[in-house]
């Protein structure tokens, strides 16, 4: 076969694409869950919750955040004993 | 046109269920140009729901002056490939041919080869090379969409696809003579 011919194969092989029969519905699903997150109010507290669970870098800044609260409350603590 | 863009602010107005439409209508092209930027059959249709997702969610601010809703969508597509294949780096060649002649053995070996020599050399092209190649060849998009789609000017993509072109072959080079 000649090198031509093979490409054109090639060509039309990589233009076919085959969808999913229920592509445009799970599409959908997201949309609607989507508009329905969407209605949800603001300061909704267990969606807070659920993205913090599932970011690592926010559950190491507020871990951080207890640590340096807690040693500054130590300290303030042994000045304020030192100072009577 | 006309006719898409009442179904734009259809969905606009509330009426979601119409966006299932304009899903229908760009399904193919959408995955088939995900599947070629990143290679991979299993992926580019998740990738392709993220696409009309990102797409709903800011089809307010698509402005139909500056352009078709497809010029608008692929754009999206382009740009969704291109980082999911960023992420997943895939130098592996997974398209190889599914329709060959069992009858002809030997022709299928030279057709896998010679299907194998493309896809890796496609993979390997800069990537602005690549996805002008995949909308121009395989999705058919006229130069000028392309253009759009890159930010750039006709000439420019032209350029990439010619340069494109002359990699391939450079792929192909003693393919005839093996």
């Amino acid at each position: 076969m000649k090198s031509e011919e093979l490409y054109n194969q090639w060509k039309r092989h990589k233009s076919q694409t085959e969808v999913g029969q229920d592509f445009s519905e799970k599409v959908m699903r997201r949309v609607y869950l989507y508009e329905q997150k969407k209605g949800e109010p603001l300061l909704n507290m267990r969606r807070f919750f659920d993205s913090f669970c599932t970011r690592p870098l926010a559950k190491t800044v507020v871990v951080a955040a207890a640590v340096i609260i807690g040693f500054a409350r130590i300290a303030f603590s042994i000045y304020l004993f030192l100072r009577a | 046109m006309a006719e898409e863009i009442s179904i734009i602010r259809a969905v606009l107005e509330g009426q979601v269920e119409s966006f299932r439409e304009l899903v229908q209508r760009y399904e193919k092209p959408v995955i088939g140009m995900i599947k070629n930027i990143i290679n991979d059959r299993v992926d580019c249709e998740d990738i392709a729901q993220d696409v009309f997702l990102t797409a709903y969610r800011k089809l307010s601010s698509y402005d139909p002056a500056r352009g078709s809703f497809s010029t608008w969508l692929f754009t999206i597509a382009r740009n969704k490939g291109i980082n999911a294949a960023k992420k997943k780096k895939i130098t592996s060649i997974n398209n190889l041919p599914e329709n060959s002649d069992p009858s002809a053995p030997a022709d299928k070996l030279t057709q896998q080869e010679f299907f194998g020599r493309l896809d890796k050399a496609m993979q390997n092209l800069p990537v602005k090379q690549k996805t002008a190649f995949i909308m121009a060849e395989f999705e058919e998009l006229p130069y000028e969409q392309i253009a759009q789609i890159e930010g750039v000017r006709i000439g420019t993509i032209k350029s990439r696809i010619n340069r494109a072109k002359a990699r391939l072959r450079l792929a192909l080079k003693g393919f005839e003579e093996d």
